[in-house]
């Protein structure tokens, strides 16, 4: 029965993340993986998620950055739409450990969407190595968007993902799922929710965010 | 217009701005960011005009200053949400957002206060700003104009808005009222068209960007045959198997037109082409009405049920997994067929694992892809004509999907003892020193020396009495006995037949290391580990199954791990089953080249 089971779980989009040892990596998967209300499913820890956007099935792939693991099986990259690229804005050697994934990402799709994060915002204001410009000239080097974002307050975690959905699967994506599909559960997404002055709901959401740090 | 000039007066502003905020002048310096947020949004306005009129090679420098403004409109922007975000609790009627990024900004110093929204978060997607600031993103790989294109609707909205601003000071003197909401209602949806306009917008310039390189990419794949001759040489395998599949792509588009014309039943897609046995005829798309078919009122009652499955696969799934081992039903007698002919031709090639001779193992070399192929062949032709017999199987969410999995569930095992032992001779030599290494060097080690943290050892000696401080054999023999249901796990995958079923294993096996841990520390709370939040991922994952390999001792590894390669179906390449053997591909070959 494992062919029955497997054809009700298929993914539409492989999300694949990618940087060195303690970037920050399985922080941002776990503060996606718990912050929104659409359903998530953790089948394999915090290694493997599943998580639904707006009526797509991501699949959310964490992966080892330790040197020990050097040789990642191409397997981690096969046919993956998008990959997230992460550093850490307080280590400078992690920008440029980056270029270790580039032969990885090769295994995946042609045209794969490509995120480069800067993880650790909130420590920015005292520890930053990386500049903006820095990571902004390697991020049009190797053609991908760039985001910084913290997975200990949320900032900007959800608009990565948002970022990946939007540019793999077009802006319609959102819009048709707003309209009234099961999929549009109100997300306090930093990208497809309009703060409304008069919104009680959007305040609570936010507040519940935050208590989750 | 002077764009010197302009430069100079946008930069004054950033600056005055600045050392107000440095003064603590809050809503002083917010008024002379919103001040110079307009100027901007005006130069840029400005800028797009007189860019579209001058000559490409002339462009530079306005470009450059629309860069310049950006990085201004940027700053201006983050500063105007730090210096907001404190007023807002303030203010009794209006809930503070989620996030700083959603800020809503206070105007004035006085009571009643005004609140203009923020840029919102896709302002963020495009803006540069200082260090230290909150979110942002720039969409890397845009032009200068593409940046500019994407950020204007939002400048613009905030020019809006301030002058609306403006406006209703002037009339009320400071006073407010209802009067104060509306306009921030209006404010705010502006400010949401604004964003939706500029996430329009973004994908639109993704989207041709996308197209572009898709275009590159389609004129650079014409080449390849000639790239890859050029590369791998006429003599190359891969040269070779690139050939078959040509000619099995030649065959299925002469065996379209041929059997539109005469009807006839196809015959096997591999023969002439990598396997001289005689393999069964698929069966032609009529077969299911035919009198020959004892089942066939049970097909026409399947394809009824299947006409509103909508996306229930479980029912394409049960009815064709019965009938392919039904021996008098066309499908299953071309699969016993199939298993018998395939288990004649490459089931002759025995040797087993370790004491395989050189000659036998080149033979298996020899004979493997052709088994592969083979077997790939059938298996795609075989789902091909289900899919063109029963029509009411497309119409069913992921039913193509689920029709594959099930015949390849259905094939695997029937083929599996003369083709895995193809594996095994391949492997034979790699697994041999493989095994030789888990019993000789590495199966003593402590889990520190594979990177297991403390906490994952899942052992303690009681009150006080940290992992750390236990003996080396005591670690060893505690963290197995926590692990044993993983090792049991692991050594299930072995004895699986298809590749599903053996992906399915190494799921459970890593899912079973998760729940272990959860379980462990619920029922052995530590002070220094925070068990209800610890999870499992990719960094700890890999180190603990790796061990917990070594200690399963699986017999033929390797040949698993090819035999997964080869196999392995697409659609299980983007979920957990393709997690799982990345996980494996990857802790052998860390366990292979460990101490090297």
């Amino acid at each position: 029965m494992a062919a029955a089971a497997a054809a009700s779980k298929h993914v539409d989009l492989k999300i694949v993340f990618l940087g060195a040892s303690g970037v920050g990596k399985t922080s941002l998967v776990q503060r996606y993986a718990n912050d929104t209300f659409e359903p998530t499913q953790s089948t394999i820890g915090a290694a493997f998620t599943l998580k639904t956007w707006h009526g797509r099935r991501f699949g959310v792939w964490d992966t080892a950055g330790q040197e020990r693991y050097k040789s990642l099986s191409a397997f981690y990259c096969r046919g993956a739409g998008a990959a997230i690229l992460v550093y850490d804005v307080t280590k400078a050697d992690s920008l440029h450990a980056l270029d270790a994934y580039m032969d990885l990402l090769a295994s995946a799709k042609d045209g794969c969407f490509k995120v480069l994060v800067g993880s650790k915002l909130d420590l920015a204001p005292d520890a930053r190595e990386v500049t903006l410009d820095a990571a902004r000239e390697y991020a049009t080097s190797i053609d991908a968007l760039h985001i910084e974002a913290s997975a200990k307050t949320g900032d900007n975690v959800m608009d990565i993902f948002n970022h990946i959905g939007v540019g793999v699967f077009g802006f319609d994506a959102m819009t048709a799922s707003a309209n009234g599909s099961p999929a549009s559960t109100p997300t306090p997404t930093a990208s497809t929710s309009t703060v409304r002055l008069d919104d009680d709901s959007a305040a609570k959401s936010g507040s519940d965010k935050k208590k989750c740090c | 217009m002077d764009w010197g000039q302009a430069r100079s007066r946008v930069s004054r502003g950033v600056h005055t701005a600045l050392s107000l905020d440095g003064a603590g002048d809050g809503p002083g310096a917010y008024r002379e960011y919103l001040r110079t947020l307009s100027d901007i949004a005006v130069l840029l306005s400005d800028a797009e005009a007189h860019v579209g009129a001058t000559p490409v090679d002339e462009r530079g420098a306005t470009l450059k200053l629309v860069e310049q403004l950006m990085f201004f409109g940027g700053q201006c922007m983050e500063r105007v949400q730090a210096l907001a975000l404190p007023h807002l609790t303030a203010l009794p009627h209006v809930p503070r957002p989620a996030a700083p990024r959603h800020a809503s900004s206070t105007v004035g110093a006085g009571t009643p206060r005004v609140v203009v929204p923020s840029a919102g978060p896709a302002m963020m997607a495009t803006v540069v700003t200082p260090p230290g600031g909150g979110g942002r993103a720039a969409a890397a790989g845009l032009t200068v104009n593409e940046h500019h294109a994407i950020m204007l609707p939002v400048l613009q909205a905030q020019a809006q808005n301030e002058a609306m601003m403006a406006r209703l000071r002037r009339r009320t003197g400071g006073r407010g009222g209802d009067r104060y909401l509306q306009t921030m209602r209006k404010a705010a949806e502006n400010m949401a068209i604004a964003r939706k306009k500029q996430e329009l917008l973004t994908a639109v310039l993704f989207n041709r960007k996308k197209q572009a390189e898709a275009a590159a990419l389609a004129e650079a794949d014409a080449s390849i045959p000639g790239q890859m001759q050029l590369f791998f040489g006429e003599d190359h395998p891969q040269w070779r198997q690139f050939q078959q599949w040509k000619q099995f792509q030649h065959w299925k588009a002469s065996q379209g037109e041929a059997g539109g014309a005469s009807g006839s039943a196809p015959s096997t897609p591999t023969q002439g082409i990598v396997s001289t046995a005689q393999e069964p005829a698929l069966p032609s798309p009529s077969y299911k009405a035919d009198r020959n078919n004892p089942y066939a009122d049970e097909d026409a009652q399947w394809c009824e049920e299947l006409s509103s499955a909508g996306d229930d696969v479980l029912l394409v799934h049960t009815h064709l997994a019965r009938v392919l081992h039904l021996a008098d039903h066309p499908l299953g007698k071309m699969l016993a067929e199939f298993s018998t002919q395939f288990a004649a031709k490459y089931g002759a090639t025995k040797s087993s694992g370790a004491h395989a001779t050189s000659e036998s193992e080149q033979a298996s070399e020899a004979s493997l892809p052709q088994a592969v192929t083979t077997i790939q062949s059938f298996v795609a032709q075989f789902c091909e004509s289900i899919l063109e017999a029963y029509p009411e199987v497309s119409g069913v969410s992921c039913g193509a999907d689920q029709v594959q999995l099930t015949v390849e569930e259905a094939v695997f095992p029937e083929v599996y003892a003369p083709l895995f032992r193809l594996y095994v001779s391949a492997s034979a030599e790699r697994d041999t020193v493989f095994r030789l290494k888990l019993t000789t060097q590495l199966n003593e080690l402590p889990p520190s020396a594979f990177g297991i943290a403390p906490r994952f050892w899942l052992v303690g000696g009681g009150e006080g009495v940290g992992p750390e401080s236990l003996a080396p054999e005591q670690v060893q023999s505690g963290m197995l006995a926590s692990y044993a249901k993983v090792i049991s796990q692991f050594r299930l995958v072995s004895e699986a037949r298809s590749p599903g079923e053996k992906l399915m294993g190494l799921v459970k096996a890593s899912q079973v290391i998760c729940t272990t841990v959860e379980d462990y520390y619920r029922t052995h709370p530590r002070d220094d580990v925070d068990g209800a939040s610890l999870a499992v991922g990719a960094e700890d994952l890999l180190p603990l199954f790796s061990y917990l390999l070594i200690h399963a001792a699986i017999r033929d590894v390797w040949a698993m791990s090819a035999f997964l390669t080869d196999f392995i179906n697409e659609f299980y390449c983007m979920g957990e089953e393709g997690y799982a053997l990345a996980t494996t591909q990857t802790a052998l070959e860390y366990i292979d080249g460990f101490g090297a």
